[in-house]
């Protein structure tokens, strides 16, 4: 399964990065998803 | 070399003996010399209140019984355009200073001055260029501790579908880090409401229009960079409303977290992406 794509910005280089979210980022991501959900059910 | 012997008026027929022009004329004169040297080679025993000039330095000097001692300091020693006339422990020089230095004291240097370049100040972009939003996070990281504070403009911020933007201070997830006051209001409609259970900075409270219509968000964090004191984080922004309504949204987070901010993450609600939008971090002196 394909995993959203993040960017990566770091200022010490200039350097910019696009990749997929790793595991991590991407169980964030889930958590983030059915925090907003739990937040505009209750603003 | 003869003392001088102070004034004397002759009169007619008077007949000066060699003693006469020694003490009375030569002693008393201002006497010439190419430079000290000569002096020296030509006044073994220079006696008090005799007086030189010396070409070389351009100095008039007075013999004080022991030294020979410049009279109202030497010549001027400036000798370009923009130059200062200063002093160590003798007159000097101080060649002018590059293009929008300052004249700067400084006590480690002989004359006690120097040209300096202005500490700086106002607001330096940290992301050159700006930080194009893309993704379902855009991450500005590596941010330098060396500023006071730090000022946020994301331009214009756009999602794949109807959104709201939250930021993340160094990919911090503890919703209970976050104490948040949200202030919006749209129409003439207001409300306010506090929040402590969002792992982010809430930016605009209600979602936003997309594609993005002129959607602006400013946020400042004063003291980023302390690793002892918690952060408080201030939010404004404008912007076209899920509904096509305008709307604003001040929020106020008390972002429980002392480490220095080091990195920010924007990110958008429910499994959207950025379609656009640029984020521009400021470090301000």
């Amino acid at each position: 399964m394909t995993k959203p794509m993040v960017r990566i910005h770091d200022v010490s280089t200039n350097e910019i990065i696009d990749r997929e979210m790793t595991d991590a980022e991407f169980a964030q991501y889930q958590a983030d998803q059915a925090e907003r959900q739990l937040h505009y059910l209750s603003a | 070399m003869a003392a001088g012997l102070g004034f004397k008026e002759f009169t007619t027929g008077d007949v000066l003996t060699a003693a006469d022009a020694n003490g009375y004329l030569a002693s008393q004169v201002v006497m010439v010399f190419a430079d000290s040297a000569a002096r020296t080679a030509a006044i073994a025993s220079p006696q008090e209140g005799m007086i030189s000039y010396l070409k070389d330095t351009n100095a008039t000097q007075y013999y004080s019984g022991s030294a020979w001692v410049t009279i109202g300091g030497a010549g001027s020693p400036l000798t370009t355009k923009g130059d200062l006339y200063t002093y160590s422990t003798t007159d000097a020089r101080l060649a002018v200073g590059a293009n929008d230095t300052v004249l700067t004291a400084d006590s480690a240097e002989a004359t006690g001055l120097k040209w300096a370049t202005p500490a700086s100040g106002g607001m330096t972009l940290i992301n050159t260029g700006g930080t194009t939003l893309s993704g379902a996070t855009t991450t500005v990281s590596t941010i330098p501790g060396t500023y006071n504070e730090l000022i946020i403009f994301i331009d214009n911020p756009s999602g794949s579908a109807d959104y709201s933007l939250l930021i993340r201070p160094n990919a911090n997830s503890t919703a209970s880090d976050y104490q948040q006051f949200v202030n919006r209001g749209t129409g003439s409609t207001n409300n306010a409401y506090v929040d402590n259970a969002t792992s982010g900075v809430e930016t605009t409270g209600y979602g936003m229009d997309s594609p993005a219509n002129g959607n602006m968000i400013w946020a400042s964090i004063p003291n980023y960079a302390s690793t002892t004191a918690d952060k408080v984080i201030n939010v404004s922004s404008g912007f076209i409303q899920t509904t096509g309504a305008k709307a604003v949204c001040n929020t106020t987070c008390y972002f429980a977290q002392s480490a220095a901010i080091t990195s920010l993450v924007f990110f958008i609600s429910s499994g959207l992406t950025f379609s656009g939008g640029t984020v521009y971090v400021y470090g301000v002196k």
